[in-house]
């Protein structure tokens, strides 16, 4: 059994005319553990959960699932076979795919371990270029400055800040904390030329107070919720 | 509980991911087993930290090849590795899976303790931290079966010490080395003290407890045995070390062996063989085409009497080619070849004395070109000889008689005539290439014809195993094929000399491994080139040329260098060069 969970996607009301082929939501699996303690966003890194392929089943199994949502995947998977996941998705009628869970969210010690062996940003970039060139729409997951930089390369309609973990070791960070985040990282795209969507990660209680979102963000990234039916 | 055969001597740990490996492990002696979902990614090819990432489910990937493989196939004791990230944590209840499945007990991975400090409070508090593995191990203790607790801190391993487990193994990092292994964050002595501490403080709380150690610079047997000089343990467990760096090694040294068998030289036949196998006898080395070509001509030179001009690059050995033109006369004995090197000379007298005699020293000794004792006169450097020697050696050459200085008698050239140029020469640009080293017109005209040029080792590449296996007789090291293809592609202005020095400066390695390309590279750029070296001569040496080829005419020899007949004659003082 494989549970869903729904990143929804809204909008600032002034961009939303705009702004009409933004995904409504980006589908991830659910993480197997769940704990009020424990933020979905950081159970979902764990290794009991299901890598992208058992999603990606899913998907192809059960199209309407993504329905004008975008595809979340840990792209940083090693054993990811693109030029067959490509083919099974276009199948399935995915147009968008996003980073997410992405190795960004781990906390620095361990993401310099990952990159050692080249499981970092750089892979996750790499595999959304793939997937831009196959002719999907990219929906790209940032923590820091530098990542930002790295994914503009592969030119994404999208922007997501996420926190880290560490962020979430006093709870879930605040609008302020998130917001100064996504500030900077909206500099460093700005300079870098790039002009998409900027998101930042929210709660649903924020949704109604547009005003206080972070300046520079087009809308924010709710945190996720559990698709309600659960697939076998 | 520990078997009474786990509770003594030194435990080897195999944390492995196949049927295939667990069986060698087994073979080779390991005492038990850890089936974990590192050991079974890097079996798929991937980095072992790969384990702590949403790629497959830990528990159903671990769960499988347990099962199937390690317990189906395996005598020795396997532990399976366990987490507490399930839906439901009920210690009791996993413990009595774990021993219905038939494993010997459990450890904890993927563990809380290969995460970051953050992710591990988040997951504390959450109630699936390192206090449940310590709590689920107990609980696979207290079924009867044994548990060892992976820890990377202190206080990790206090909590272990505090439960009473079986096995504690530090954990100190991922594994380095190999394709797929992590920079090295600590050093060996920096391991060995954390070892030391955490150790001490083990068997202070529970001095049943076994302490072990794993991963991080730990890349090979030495590695251990320093740690252990410093830190005492009781076992190592080893997981890149046992599966992913051997097999890496191990694959890679017979698809070399395969890659050389195919790069050695091509049968020849039986005439080339014939000849190679007479070349050997002198200590010439090769069997290229090139390199053939060369040996038929001086079989055929060596059973004349003609003097020959061997033109060799520097760094050549040219020697044997020598000894091969001896060959006929000296057939069943040693060969009686005297050298003159004009290089070494410091004064053109002295050269023609030895060579053409003084009547001062003929009842001494008789000249060397007219000594009936020596078979062969070699004559390094020629073109070092003044121009007015160089056309006296042509006389002589030509006529077989010379006059010694002071003396109007006749003596007859004796030895055979072997003249030895080390410099550079293209086989099309032969003659201008002779005059241009500084062999003078009447000496080269005579030559002509006579003239054996040795290829240098760009031009005779294939011969090049051959030259390592006779240069690294011995050794107990090889080349990898990648490296021996970055060799072949090397241009060796330094010939057989750089080749002797870039194989002694492996003789002491200590890697039993294959020598591979990127332990070449740095030898292969600061390998002395003899070439270089050549070109490199000191102003003092400029001089003693310039005023040799000119018979110490010092007008001459300031314009050739190019300063004033002043300059000139401070710098002969400078250098001492007047007497």
């Amino acid at each position: 059994m494989i549970e869903l969970m729904n990143w929804r996607i809204v909008l600032r009301s002034e961009r939303k005319p705009a702004l009409t082929s933004v995904p409504s939501s980006i589908l991830t699996i659910a993480p197997q553990f769940h704990h009020e303690n424990l933020p979905s966003e950081v159970g979902l890194l764990l290794p009991t959960n299901s890598g992208p392929r058992a999603l990606i089943d899913t998907v192809v199994e059960t199209p309407n699932l993504c329905r004008d949502a975008a595809l979340g995947l840990f792209l940083a998977d090693p054993l990811l076979n693109l030029t067959r996941e490509h083919r099974r998705l276009s199948d399935a009628k995915v147009e968008w795919v996003s980073n997410l869970p992405s190795t960004e969210q781990q906390d620095i010690e361990f993401s310099q371990q990952l990159s050692d062996v080249g499981l970092d940003y750089k892979r996750e970039r790499d595999m959304l270029a793939s997937f831009r060139s196959a002719g999907f729409k990219i929906a790209a997951v940032v923590t820091d400055a530098t990542a930002a930089a790295a994914m503009t390369e592969v030119y994404p309609e999208v922007v997501i800040v996420l926190p880290r973990i560490a962020d979430f070791a006093a709870g879930f960070p605040s609008l302020h904390q998130r917001g100064s985040m996504t500030q900077e990282i909206f500099h460093v795209l700005q300079d870098a030329g790039w002009s998409g969507i900027l998101l930042c990660l929210g709660e649903t209680s924020e949704l109604a107070h547009e005003r206080q979102w972070p300046d520079k963000v087009d809308g924010l990234i709710c945190r996720p919720e559990l698709v309600s039916s659960a697939l076998s | 509980m520990l078997t009474q055969e786990l509770n003594s001597g030194f435990l080897i740990g195999a944390a492995i991911g196949s049927g295939s490996n667990a069986l060698a492990v087994e073979r080779g002696g390991a005492d038990f087993l850890l089936a974990i979902n590192a050991g079974r990614l890097r079996n798929m090819g991937v980095p072992s930290i790969a384990s702590m990432l949403p790629v497959l489910d830990a528990d159903s990937l671990t769960d499988d090849y347990a099962q199937e493989e390690l317990l189906a196939l395996c005598k020795k004791p396997v532990l399976l590795g366990v987490n507490v990230w399930r839906r439901d944590f009920n210690p009791v209840a996993q413990a009595e899976t774990i021993r219905e499945g038939g494993f010997a007990g459990a450890v904890n991975f993927p563990s809380c303790m290969h995460y970051s400090r953050p992710m591990q409070q988040i997951l504390s508090r959450a109630g699936r931290g390192i206090e449940q593995e310590v709590a689920l191990l107990k609980a696979v203790q207290d079924a009867g079966m044994m548990s060892m607790f992976y820890c990377s801190t202190r206080t990790q391993a206090r909590l272990a010490a505090d439960a009473g487990l079986d096995l504690v193994c530090l954990n100190i990092g991922w594994n380095v080395g190999g394709a797929l292994g992590h920079r090295s964050r600590s050093t060996i002595e920096e391991v060995a003290m954390e070892a030391r501490e955490i150790g001490r403080l083990i068997k202070r709380i529970s001095p049943k407890t076994r302490f072990l150690l794993e991963g991080g610079p730990i890349a090979a047997p030495e590695d251990l045995s320093r740690v252990l000089s410093l830190a005492p343990l009781d076992g190592y467990v080893g997981g890149s070390t046992i599966d992913r760096l051997p097999l890496e090694a191990s694959v890679a040294s017979m698809i070399d062996g395969f890659r050389r068998a195919s790069l050695r030289p091509t049968r020849i036949d039986e005439e080339s063989l014939g000849l190679v196998n007479w070349s050997k006898q002198f200590g010439i080395v090769g069997q290229s085409e090139t390199h053939l070509a060369v040996l038929r001509r001086l079989q055929a030179l060596s059973s004349a009497r003609d003097p020959v001009l061997i033109v060799a690059e520097p760094g050549q050995g040219s020697l044997p080619f020598v000894r091969a033109l001896g060959a006929t006369k000296a057939r069943s004995r040693s060969l009686n070849m005297v050298q003159i090197d004009v290089a070494e000379q410091d004064l053109p007298a002295r050269a023609r004395n030895v060579l053409f005699g003084h009547r001062d020293a003929s009842n001494i000794r008789p000249p060397i070109l007219a000594d009936p004792s020596v078979e062969i006169a070699v004559i390094r450097a020629p073109e070092k000889l003044t121009q007015a020697l160089q056309r006296r050696l042509a006389r002589a050459l030509r006529d077989g008689v010379f006059r010694m200085a002071g003396s109007r008698r006749s003596l007859k050239i004796e030895p055979r005539i072997v003249l030895l140029c080390d410099i550079h020469v293209q086989d099309e640009a032969q003659v201008e290439d002779l005059l241009g080293a500084g062999l003078e017109p009447e000496l080269v005209s005579y030559m002509e014809g006579w003239v054996l040029r040795l290829p240098p080792i760009r031009e005779r590449i294939s011969d090049l195993p051959l030259l390592i296996d006779a240069e690294a007789e011995g050794s107990q090291w090889e080349f990898s094929s990648g490296a021996l293809q970055r060799l072949q592609a090397h241009d060796w202005p330094g010939n057989e000399a750089e080749l002797r020095t870039i194989i002694g400066r492996l003789a002491g390695r200590s890697s039993r491994l294959p020598v591979q390309t990127e332990e070449l590279e740095p030898l292969l750029q600061s390998a002395p080139s003899v070439g270089r070296q050549r070109k490199g001569r000191t102003e003092k040496d400029l001089i003693v040329d310039a005023l040799w080829r000119n018979s110490f005419n010092r007008s001459k020899a300031a314009e050739v260098l190019g300063i004033s007949r002043k300059t000139l004659y401070n710098k002969i003082k400078k250098y001492g060069l007047s007497g």
